[in-house]
């Protein structure tokens, strides 16, 4: 009975028993570690090439394509110098301290001047111009009353030499990084051997990794007992900078020793350092980021790198250390320091001499500002200019494709607005303590020929990316509308500017019942005045009434046909400005009456190159003929007695010359405005809050004194006289009367001269309602 | 009718007198003209001018050589913003505009150049000679035959 179940059972268990004796075997038999490891190794082997391959690409790719995005580099015009042209000593040498020459005796290098009273001798570095490369040039600039009186080059007249002109911005991608690429044989051998000694004294010996360098680093550090020195070499630095984050990890350093060896392979040591050298990072300037030593030269000492001392060179290879840290201008004694040990090496392996590093370690830490000219931005100016560039180029390609812009700013006026808006902020608010801080400003200048845009604020902080109110902010113009209305009546031939207005009360009606009644700023009503009182004087009321009388759309429409884009309700509030323009808007506009009646783009850049220095695209003066040159010259007229005994007056104690203007303040005194032209130059000018509240302000107490101060150091030129027209005496009935009779003598167009003049005794009006102008129209 | 007529001959006499303002310091507004073939000027740099502008015009005249227009009016035009009120300036200007195939741009350096050529000079009949043949290659028939009466 017994066996029955064990031999019942034994072909039931058959079948478990060999399963247990395979995973007993498989127990008990060894694992196959070699086996194992083999296939692990061979996997390993095959991800590890893999991600070499991987990286072997990477590091081709980045290195054999383009580097770097490079930057627009956008530049203000460059300073004609001819006989005869309009220049103050003054201007001349802060164009040149502008453009990083430097004084000293006799110039013997390019990128040095001379000057004794008003002559100089320049030696003018090379550039390339949009139309062009030029060389080297030592010339000598004489200059007498205010005016070049001759050039001359190795004794020879010169009729027209330029200066190279000012950097005053880029175009940059989202990193902001900015750079000035040289070649290898560009930079001084001191310095590529001064780097080379302080960073990785080995670099010419090493595969891209170096155990020795770590080697020593090692030991320095703990003899120092902290982290004093790296071991990474100059192939490592780059690899880290160009390929790899910052992020601190042995996954990483580990990927950077390989992209190292990797690059070493590939590459030869010129061209590693010729990219380290252009590669590197060596400080801030607002948003953008310096790298390389080409453009650190430019801009912690305002010179080229060939020109740079052996103190200088060893501040800038001392930063490479710490960009940050090592900065010579907010930390001057640390990179003191810093530089006297790598003079110290330079000294150690000969690159100078003991004596040449005891002069270099006495010579104390020298930058230069940077907010200087020639490395600041203009924000708002460059804002122009990338919006004006991107009619024609993509983004992309002004941010990656280091194209050169050629732009129309000119420094000195530039500098001219900024100075004087500043200034006279200041002592507006010193005036007025309630507006303290609270002031803005923001300005347009153009040529009047040429619709160039010359100067641009748009705020009074000038430097700083922010708001730009010169193109952005929509304002009130006030009575900067006025003179539309005026040119509307000209223009219909019905009115000159003898003709009567009457200054009453007056009531507009708006419909639905509303009656609109604006009244004169000083509450007082004058009566019947001539159109020119009523324009000199900015007299509301009188000017409300020519405009209902003149036409609501026809004035409207005058906006448009003198520039401005955008359609004007038919309100007659827009008659006393109630518009809101930016000060670019308000150019355009007067743009057309300061040349006379073209209207034109305001312009603001000249010429593009792209990196290589082929022209790409050059935009001169465009435009159009939209009102008669005589009608414009007519309204002009009028425009200089708001300076010679309008709104305006207070000019002419200044500059006793014929300027156009006009003054404009908007209700309640929340916008000041100031618009006036010379022979060469518009300026607008608006002075308001930016959260609109009302100032104790107007446009001739705020923004006219910024005007002035920037036209005065500009030099005036007076408006040349208006021709075509002969002088008609008038009486205060508005009509034309002999010469002998009382009145006041106006211009009129030479076709609309009467042929009839009225005696001296009473008024024609009455017979004469309707002259032969009415009878026509 | 009658308004009509009178209104006409209103317009061309303002036409007619429209005044031109002589730039005080624009010397090349006086200078002997360049030669002309065919109504036509020979080349950029043919004439007397203030010398920075005769170095402007040679580069000028030869980029258009090498036909390089682009060139051509970069250098005329830093010849404008030198002398921005000179009719023979504006009036190369002009010139290169048609030959560059653009009237409507020689029509308005054209009418640009007549505000400040003196009236009866021969620089303005040179102007009004070009205008006529800018508004002859837009089409504008009448426009360019009032022009070159004025021309003649």
């Amino acid at each position: 009975m017994s066996k029955k179940p064990t031999q019942k059972r034994k072909p039931a268990n058959k079948k478990p028993k060999a399963k247990k004796s395979t995973i007993q075997t498989k127990i008990n038999k060894p694992f196959p570690w070699k086996k194992w490891f083999f296939r692990a190794v061979v996997v390993g082997v095959l991800i590890f090439s893999v991600w070499m391959v991987w990286l072997d690409a990477q590091v081709r790719e980045r290195f054999d394509g383009k580097k770097w995005t490079l930057p627009a580099k956008v530049y203000a015009r460059p300073l004609q110098l001819y006989p005869g042209k309009l220049m103050t000593p003054a201007q001349l040498n802060a164009e040149l301290v502008w453009g990083d020459y430097r004084q000293g005796g006799y110039p013997t290098t390019p990128g040095y001047y001379f000057r004794e009273g008003d002559r100089f001798v320049i030696y003018r570095r090379g550039f390339a111009f949009w139309d062009g490369a030029e060389p080297t040039r030592r010339l000598e600039v004489l200059i007498k009353n205010n005016r070049i009186e001759r050039i001359l080059e190795q004794n020879e007249e010169v009729a027209l030499a330029r200066l190279e002109p000012l950097y005053i911005g880029g175009i940059f991608p989202s990193h902001n990084e900015d750079r000035e690429l040289l070649r290898l044989e560009d930079f001084p051998p001191e310095l590529v051997a001064a780097l080379v000694r302080t960073e990785d004294q080995y670099f010419f010996e090493h595969k891209g990794i170096s155990l020795r360098g770590i080697g020593r680093a090692m030991v320095v550090n703990l003899k120092a007992g902290g982290v004093v020195q790296g071991g990474s070499t100059l192939t490592q630095q780059l690899v880290k900078n160009f390929f790899l984050t910052s992020q601190r990890s042995y996954t990483r350093k580990i990927q950077e020793a390989f992209m190292s060896i990797l690059l070493e392979l590939h590459y030869s040591k010129e061209e590693i350092l010729e990219t380290y050298l252009n590669e590197v990072y060596l400080g801030q300037a607002g948003r953008r980021a310096i790298h390389g030593f080409g453009l650190a030269s430019r801009f912690y000492f305002a010179k080229p790198i060939q020109e740079l001392d052996t103190a200088e060179i060893a501040t800038l290879v001392g930063m490479v250390k710490g960009a940050s840290y090592y900065n010579p201008r907010r930390n001057p004694k640390r990179a003191k320091s810093r530089r006297d040990i790598v003079l110290g090496i330079m000294a150690e392996h000969n690159i100078i001499s003991e004596s040449e590093r005891l002069k270099a370690q006495s010579q104390s830490i020298n930058t230069v500002s940077a907010q200087r000219a020639g490395q600041r931005e203009y924000p708002a100016f460059l804002e122009l200019v990338r919006q004006q560039l991107q009619e024609d180029y993509r983004l992309v390609d002004l941010q990656n494709e280091g194209l050169r812009v050629f732009t129309t700013l000119d420094p000195w006026l530039q500098h001219s607005v900024e100075n004087a808006a500043s200034e006279h902020l200041q002592k507006l608010e010193t005036r007025f303590p309630q507006a303290q801080g609270k002031l803005q400003t923001a300005a347009v200048v153009t040529s009047t020929d040429g619709a160039e845009v010359r100067a641009l604020l748009g705020g009074r902080e000038p430097e700083y990316f922010g708001f730009n109110r010169a193109l952005n902010a929509q304002r009130s113009i006030g009575s900067l509308a006025k003179p539309f209305v005026y040119l509307t009546a000209l223009e219909s031939g019905q009115w000159h500017w003898g003709s009567v207005l009457s200054d009453d009360p007056v009531s507009v009606s708006l419909g639905g019942g509303k009656q609109w009644q604006p009244q004169n700023y000083d509450k007082v009503s004058h009566g019947n005045v001539s159109m020119l009182t009523g324009l000199t004087q900015s007299y509301n009321q009188a000017t409300v009434r020519l405009g209902m009388n003149v036409g609501l759309a026809k004035v409207a429409n005058n906006f448009n046909r003198l520039g401005l884009k955008t359609d004007l309700p038919r309100y007659p509030s827009i008659l006393l400005g109630a518009v809101p323009l930016s000060p670019f808007n308000v150019a355009e506009m007067y743009q057309t009456i300061a040349s006379n009646g073209f209207v034109m783009p305001l312009r603001s850049i000249e010429a593009v190159n792209d990196a290589r220095g082929n022209l790409l695209s050059s935009y001169g003066m465009e435009g159009r003929q939209e009102v008669s040159p005589q009608t414009m010259q007519w309204l002009r007229w009028g425009l200089e007695q708001v300076t010679e005994n309008g709104t305006a007056r207070a000019l002419k104690g200044h500059i006793p010359l014929p300027i156009a203007a006009k003054t404009g303040t908007s209700n309640d005194q929340r916008d000041a405005w100031f618009m006036g032209f010379d022979n060469r130059h518009l300026g607008i000018v608006w002075v308001g809050r930016d959260d609109n509240e009302p100032m104790p302000l107007f446009g001739s107490t705020a923004a006219l004194p910024i005007w002035l101060e920037s036209f005065k150091s500009l030099g005036v030129e007076p408006l040349a006289p208006a021709t075509g027209f002969g002088w008609v005496k008038v009486n205060d009935q508005g009509e034309f009367v002999e010469e002998r009779c009382a009145g006041m003598l106006y211009p009129l167009p030479k076709n609309q001269m009467p042929t009839e003049l009225n005696g001296c005794g009473k008024s024609h009006k009455q017979e004469k309602r309707k002259s032969w102008l009415d009878w026509l129209f | 009718m009658v308004r009509l007529v009178v209104l006409t001959l209103l317009l061309i006499l303002t036409g007619c007198t429209q005044k031109h303002m002589i730039d005080a310091v624009d010397d090349t507004a006086q200078a002997p003209l360049p030669t002309m073939d065919n109504g036509r000027l020979a080349a950029l740099d043919e004439g007397e001018s203030h010398p920075a502008l005769i170095s402007l015009y040679q580069k000028a005249e030869q980029a258009r050589q090498a036909q390089q227009w682009q060139l051509v009016f970069t250098y005329l035009d830093q010849a404008r913003q030198i002398q921005p009120r000179s009719a023979t300036v504006l009036y190369r200007l002009a010139w290169a505009s048609l030959q560059a195939n653009n009237p409507a741009q020689a029509e308005q350096f054209a009418q640009r150049g007549l505000i400040y050529a003196e009236s009866g000079s021969a620089v303005e009949k040179r102007l009004y000679a070009l205008l006529a043949q800018s508004l002859n290659r837009q089409g504008r028939v009448m426009e360019a035959y009032s022009a070159d009466q004025k021309a003649h």
